[in-house]
């Protein structure tokens, strides 16, 4: 399988709570002001010819944590490059670093909007034939249904159910990696099951109720997320979290996870 | 005349330029206590002073003379008028006021004494002074002592700006290059013709005569650069004497060293040394190779010092106005990999080798200013602003094909801490601090999350030198 060419996004922020889409689907969102560094490839969400990135800032109360000279910042990258090596300046696709004095930042908060170059070929992605409009009433009640029962199998250690939930994820996600779709199944059954079967293992109960659904990209593609923004699911072993966060489309006449 | 005080035996002498080597050449006939409370101007002196001679008599001890400013205030007075108080060696028992002394005979001594004193005041034509005579008779009392003819009411110093001596007679000056002149006035009652007589000792001597004199004190530099507030001034007594009463003057003149001069930060060799050492040893242990995007100690910085008369009263003080502004004092731009001394957690390295950086971006700013404008007033501020942000970061083009994402959370940084420091010399405490090395680090692989905000530290936080830390600022040391 080919190595793909990586389109990575890059954010260092502190001082801020954030929420990056591309192409009208949130790929990384923080709401506490905690300083970070952040790394993600953006293929999965990319359209050929060119995407549109949107950062959303908004203030938080001040990170006690940060000494009263670290100002509130946040700069953010497109890179595009190839695995193995670190991009050089050339690599860089997009840049904006926030300037509090060229927009300060109101209770509102500051919106910028740029367009990232896809010289690349990506996709076709499910999310993108998928229909548009707002999740119906049945459709919620089907989105909640899958966060049931992927919280139902990692509460039963059902490590193949859960891999069958993320078969289209899977898929996708290795084609723009670069890893073939069975090798990261195979990864996530092995990882699953190193957690889950351990006397440790325990997950988080599932309030239903408190789960927010997100439609973007004209409703073709939905996020699910749990209480305070965390991930609807999460289950724990000693020390080692994980977490899982899922987006579903609506693929074939059922609402699938798709990222 | 023998007097008892503090325990002591004297002998009261006229101090002549004929006095032996024991200083006795003449002994006091009682006529002089009158002469002796004249000669004190001071109203409780003089109480006192007629209190004991009125009560010396045989076998009665003039204790009132161990009182240590009465027994100052009368040699004083003897002094002015050419008398003397002979310590007598302890064996002498006279401890008692035991009549006048009188020489057996008044010979040609006596007769010369007379002759070589021209003035009619200090010692009278007829004078009551004999030569000493312990184990002669008593003599008869003479027919009257001759009054003194002037006495000091009050004497003053002035330099050449009308600052005066403070109430107990001291004046510090700075004299200009061509020397300070320093005023002398005495104002007087009476007159002898030969006082006020004043008298400089110290860095020069002198004698000057007459109510309104002066004398000009010199000019000098130390040859030590650097800071003088600590600097011995040059010194010089002013004594005024008359017939009746005398003061003395103490005036301190310090160096006219000023320096005023401004310097680049680079060549604060106290604040290059300990920034580079924390570039060097501390900082590049963990982060490598951002020396070369570090800029530091920009700014500027002056320097004004030397020592001052303070026109409102009497006192010098050492002078300065010093201020730095270093923006950055430490700047650090860019992205780097972790150095050698950088624990990273075999967990992450499973995912990429090397893949973890750090991103340094911000500057610490330290500002100082220092003055002091007069004797009582100093002012000190200092403050450290800034802060360069520290972020560990893992890079996806060196970690495995399958990891989607990577975030590491937690905020780390270098900042700076600022205060005068509690010497005598204008300086500051500056400490350079990070918060150390760690993070959360969340790991998402094309499946999903594996690591989710797994926590780990590569180096605690904490100073970036050791402590305390004082940085003395240049030229002052």
């Amino acid at each position: 399988m080919p190595v793909p060419v990586l389109y990575v996004l890059e954010i260092q922020c502190h001082g801020l709570a954030t929420d990056i889409s591309v192409n009208d689907i949130s790929v990384t969102r923080a709401r506490s002001g905690t300083g970070r560094t952040l790394q993600l490839k953006l293929t999965p969400w990319l359209t050929e010819g060119t995407s549109q990135i949107d950062a959303i800032l908004r203030p938080v109360p001040t990170d006690p944590s940060l000494p009263p000279g670290a100002a509130p910042a946040f700069r953010l990258r497109v890179i595009r490059g190839v695995l193995g090596q670190e991009p050089g300046p050339d690599g860089e696709l997009v840049r904006y670093v926030w300037d509090a004095e060229v927009e300060p930042l109101g209770p509102r908060g500051v919106r910028w909007s740029g367009t990232i170059p896809v010289t690349d070929e990506v996709g076709p992605w499910t999310w993108q034939s998928a229909p548009a409009g707002g999740p119906t009433d049945d459709d919620v009640a089907a989105i909640l249904d899958l966060a049931r029962t992927l919280h139902s199998a990692a509460e039963r250690r059902d490590v193949e159910t859960i891999v069958e939930l993320h078969r289209v994820r899977n898929e996708e996600m290795g084609g723009a990696l670069g890893v073939p779709g069975e090798q990261l199944a195979e990864e996530q059954a092995v990882a699953l099951r190193g957690l889950m079967d351990t006397d440790g293992w325990e997950v988080a109960p599932l309030d239903l109720d408190a789960l927010t659904l997100d439609p973007q990209a004209g409703g073709r593609i939905v996020a699910v997320h749990g209480p305070g923004d965390f991930p609807p699911v999460i289950g724990r072993s000693g020390e080692r979290t994980i977490a899982f966060r899922f987006s579903a489309s609506l693929v074939g006449g059922a609402w699938t996870i798709v990222r | 005349m023998r007097l008892h005080i503090f325990g002591r035996p004297y002998l009261l002498v006229a101090a002549s330029p004929s006095t032996d080597s024991r200083g006795v050449d003449g002994a006091c006939q009682p006529g002089i206590a009158a002469w002796l409370i004249a000669s004190c101007s001071d109203p409780t002196a003089i109480r006192t002073l007629r209190t004991a001679l009125t009560r010396l008599e045989l076998g009665v001890d003039v204790r009132s003379l161990c009182d240590a400013d009465v027994r100052e205030h009368v040699v004083r007075a003897l002094q002015s008028r050419r008398l003397r108080l002979v310590r007598l060696p302890l064996g002498v028992t006279g401890a008692t006021y035991i009549g006048d002394d009188r020489r057996a005979a008044p010979d040609a001594a006596e007769q010369s004494e007379a002759t070589r004193s021209p003035r009619s005041a200090p010692e009278p034509a007829e004078s009551p002074w004999r030569e000493p005579a312990p184990d002669a008779a008593p003599a008869a009392a003479p027919s009257s002592p001759s009054p003194p003819t002037c006495q000091l009411l009050t004497a003053a110093i002035a330099d050449a700006q009308g600052r005066q001596a403070s109430a107990s007679g001291r004046l510090e000056v700075v004299p200009p290059e061509i020397g300070e002149a320093i005023d002398l006035t005495a104002v007087m009652e009476g007159g002898c013709g030969g006082h006020p007589e004043w008298t400089v000792r110290g860095v020069l001597t002198s004698t000057e005569t007459g109510s309104s004199a002066s004398f000009r004190s010199n000019h000098w530099r130390a040859t030590k650069p650097g800071w003088l507030g600590d600097v011995l001034p040059q010194r010089y007594t002013v004594s005024v004497a008359s017939c009746a009463g005398s003061q003395r003057f103490d005036i301190a003149a310090y160096p006219s060293n000023a320096t005023s001069l401004s310097f680049h930060p680079q060549e604060w060799k106290t604040a290059k040394e300990k920034v580079e050492y924390v570039l060097e040893n501390m900082l590049s242990a963990f982060i490598g190779g951002f020396r070369a995007s570090a800029s530091y100690l920009e700014g500027a910085g002056s320097i004004e010092l030397g020592w001052k008369e303070h026109p409102a009263d009497h006192r010098a003080y050492y002078g300065y106005s010093i201020s730095l502004g270093f923006d950055p004092l430490l700047e650090i731009s860019g992205t780097f990999q972790l150095g050698p001394a950088a624990m990273i957690p075999a967990w992450i390295t499973e995912y990429g080798n090397a893949c973890l950086f750090a991103t340094l971006a911000g500057g610490i700013s330290v500002m100082g200013g220092w003055g002091r404008t007069s004797p009582d007033e100093r002012e000190e501020s200092v403050t450290a602003e800034g802060y360069v942000d520290l972020k560990l970061g893992a890079s996806l083009f060196l970690m495995n094909a399958d990891v989607l994402e990577a975030e590491v959370s937690g905020s780390s940084g270098i900042f700076a801490e600022a205060e005068p420091a509690e010497r005598e010399r204008p300086s500051l405490d500056l400490s350079l601090s990070w918060r150390g090395l760690k993070g959360n680090m969340t790991i998402t692989m094309g499946w999903g999350v594996v690591e989710y905000k797994r926590s780990f530290q590569i180096v605690e936080g904490g100073q970036l030198h050791d402590t305390p830390y004082v940085w003395e600022i240049p030229f002052l040391s």
